[in-house]
């Protein structure tokens, strides 16, 4: 009885943290007042800091969140879908929030390249700008349904992934850099002078999906209560979200995983110890091109126009910088990253004609003092493996 | 002896004008210990580089069980089952001790990407086997438990060497090629060495080792037949006594006497 009693405290004070983050979500998003929003965050990163410091704290939540793992992750779901019906009359929040998703897969599939395999990409925003324009091509001439769509800008973005990586697997650090950034440039100029690709003026009139003959671009009615259309859009792609960022912890926790920090690690080594190195690398390119195009498609038929302005070396910059502050590697903190690089630059408005120096300054701070990331990358812990114990639990007896 | 394990025949490698390994030929039995000696230079590193498929040999043939293997990939050459380690140990600095040596299984795994995103029992059920694997292998070679989530780059110098053994290992390989083991190893260090390598043979039977070392001590102790390479060519093999009481080995270890 003890225990159930127990188990129900936890599940309330998990709901507890989690309502207030979402509280302080809220009015960080919702506010114009940029002090406030910046006190905010220097609190609630004070706050952390300090948690983290004093090791009864650390402990305490460590545990908290390791044991109730589902009951964070049901009720972190639910609060996630509830989230924007708060947001009715704030439609340009919601597009926020489905900008940062966007960005979050993008940040996710770099990570692959840059954080697990050490694959220097500097050219994401081909694949990304190449799965926009497949998709939107194949919508708005042939009008083929978005679900098909989504698919095949997906699928041309990993064989352009494949046949970037097929010359280029053997090449290493600033050779193959230099490649994708040549290989963004070329992608950006087929885009603004092709005439495929609708030229400078861009693809216009990008069909919205359709979900059993209903349009996302209709309101959506709950309740009695109108909601924007941003909100279907919203739901589309937290559901894409999820679904890549599960992929991601499964390949993370895989074989392929590891073989790819392998790589990361030595090549050499890797392939002494009888690891396909190419393949892997290939794969790690598709797979990464893969989901920028679900991104890109995602992006053209939620702004329903893009233009090649839309796919500049400036985006790959910003994805690469979000693994690098985040923690190569760590997928938590790419996400954490993305996020924060997102919305900051759209709150801080204020700021904006400095905004390349607060990037600039951003960067060497995170390199100085901390040149793994916010979260950085850990050993994988086997904890199903109960003869081997962690050095934490040592210290623990 | 008639199942030869690996035989080399007239291998030669020219980077160049430089004859690196000339006309080399030897062969390894299982249950053996090859050593190759020689002065820096003389063209070991270079001959285990062939044989693991770095390097593509100018000349000659590496034959393995039957099998013509120069040209092939390292990765396929490792997955036949020629695992090497390396002079300057090359581990998987910050990944941890256990994945160090569930990464040398590789060539056992056989879960897909499929698997990966579909089927988890499958890779949860490979991932036991092998950590169940790697424990007992760590285990085998005295790495202390606590030490095992710690990254690879935390351990000393020897358990460093160890590690590399292990992860060498961990896919029952026929051939292992230990490229200079002791090196930068202390006289006590190097004497743990020696009984892990008599251990590895004890552990998996018909393994062949073929091992490059300096330090004489332990070619004298543990080689069964030693080889001697000089500029590139094999100047003397033998049984350590018989190398060792060589006149040409002599001259080419301590250079020619100038008064008889």
């Amino acid at each position: 009885m003890k225990k159930y009693k127990e188990i129900f405290l936890n599940d309330i004070l998990i709901l507890f943290f989690l309502i207030i983050f979402f509280i302080i979500l809220y009015i960080v998003l919702t506010s114009n007042n940029y002090i406030l929003i910046f006190s905010i965050l220097f609190i609630a990163a004070l706050l952390v800091y300090f948690v983290l410091k004093n090791k009864k704290y650390k402990r305490f939540f460590l545990n908290l969140f390791k044991n109730y793992q589902k009951t964070v992750y049901i009720f972190g779901l639910i609060l996630l879908i509830i989230f924007p019906l708060f947001l009715r009359n704030n439609a340009y929040i919601i597009h926020l929030l489905i900008i940062v998703s966007i960005q979050i897969i993008l940040a996710l599939g770099l990570n692959i390249q840059v954080g697990s395999t050490g694959i220097p990409n500097l050219g994401f925003v081909g694949f990304f700008g190449i799965g926009a324009y497949a998709s939107a091509l194949l919508a708005e001439r042939l009008g083929v349904s978005f679900w098909i769509c989504l698919i095949f800008g997906g699928i041309i973005a990993s064989i352009l992934g494949l046949i970037l990586a097929l010359p280029t697997a053997k090449l290493k650090s600033y050779y193959l850099a230099l490649i994708t950034i040549a290989f963004s440039y070329i992608m950006y100029n087929l885009f603004l002078n092709l005439k495929f690709f609708d030229g400078p003026d861009g693809v216009r009139g990008i069909p919205p999906p359709f979900l059993f003959k209903w349009s996302f671009y209709n309101n959506l009615n709950l309740f009695g209560l109108k909601y924007p259309m941003q909100i279907n859009f919203y739901y589309l792609i937290l559901f894409f979200l999820i679904i890549f960022i599960i992929i991601s912890f499964l390949l993370y926790n895989s074989r392929i995983g590891l073989i790819w920090n392998a790589i990361r690690e030595d090549e050499i080594a890797s392939k002494s110890v009888g690891i396909n190195v190419v393949y892997y690398k290939i794969l790690a390119f598709c797979i990464g091109a893969f989901y920028a195009g679900i991104a890109g498609s995602l992006y053209a038929h939620y702004i329903g126009y893009i233009s090649a302005q839309n796919f500049t070396f400036t985006i790959s910059l910003a994805i690469l910088s979000m693994v690098i502050l985040g923690g190569l590697d760590n997928i938590s903190g790419v996400i954490l990253a993305a996020f924060l690089l997102t919305i900051l630059p759209e709150k801080f408005r204020i700021l904006s004609n400095y905004r390349v120096i607060a990037f600039s300054i951003i960067i060497i701070i995170m390199l100085i003092f901390r040149p793994t990331g916010l979260i950085p990358q850990k050993n994988r812990i086997y904890s199903f493996i109960k003869s081997i114990i962690t050095k934490e639990e040592v210290n623990d007896e | 002896m008639n199942n030869i394990l690996l035989s080399v025949n007239k291998l030669t490698m020219q980077f160049g004008g430089l004859k690196a390994v000339d006309d080399v030929s030897f062969t390894l039995y299982p249950n053996k210990i090859l050593a190759i000696i020689g002065p820096n230079g003389a063209g070991k590193t270079t001959i285990f580089n062939m044989i693991s498929g770095v390097y593509i040999p100018t000349n000659g043939t590496i034959k393995y069980k039957n099998i013509i293997i120069n040209g092939y990939p390292p990765h396929i050459i490792a997955k036949m089952g020629i695992k090497r380690t390396f002079q300057m140990s090359r581990l998987f600095n910050n990944l941890s001790v256990l994945d160090n040596v569930i990464l040398g299984m590789v060539p056992q795994q056989k879960t897909t990407l499929i698997d990966a995103i579909i089927r988890r029992k499958s890779i949860k059920k490979e991932l036991n086997i092998n950590i169940e694997k790697a424990i007992n292998l760590l285990d085998y070679f005295n790495i202390e438990k606590d030490k095992f989530y710690s990254k690879a780059s935390d351990l000393s110098q020897g358990d460093k060497r160890r590690l590399e053994i292990c992860r060498a290992l961990a896919s029952d390989p026929e051939i292992i090629l230990l490229d200079e083991p002791s090196a930068g190893m202390d006289p006590e260090e190097t004497k743990e060495l020696m009984i892990d390598i008599k251990k590895i043979i004890s552990l998996k039977e018909d393994i062949g080792i073929i091992l490059i070392e300096h330090d004489m001590s332990v070619v004298k102790n543990i080689a069964d037949y030693v080889i001697v390479l000089s500029y590139g060519k094999l100047i003397a093999e033998g049984t350590f006594n018989e190398v060792s009481s060589s006149k040409i080995v002599q001259e080419a270890y301590l250079g020619k006497r100038k008064y008889s």
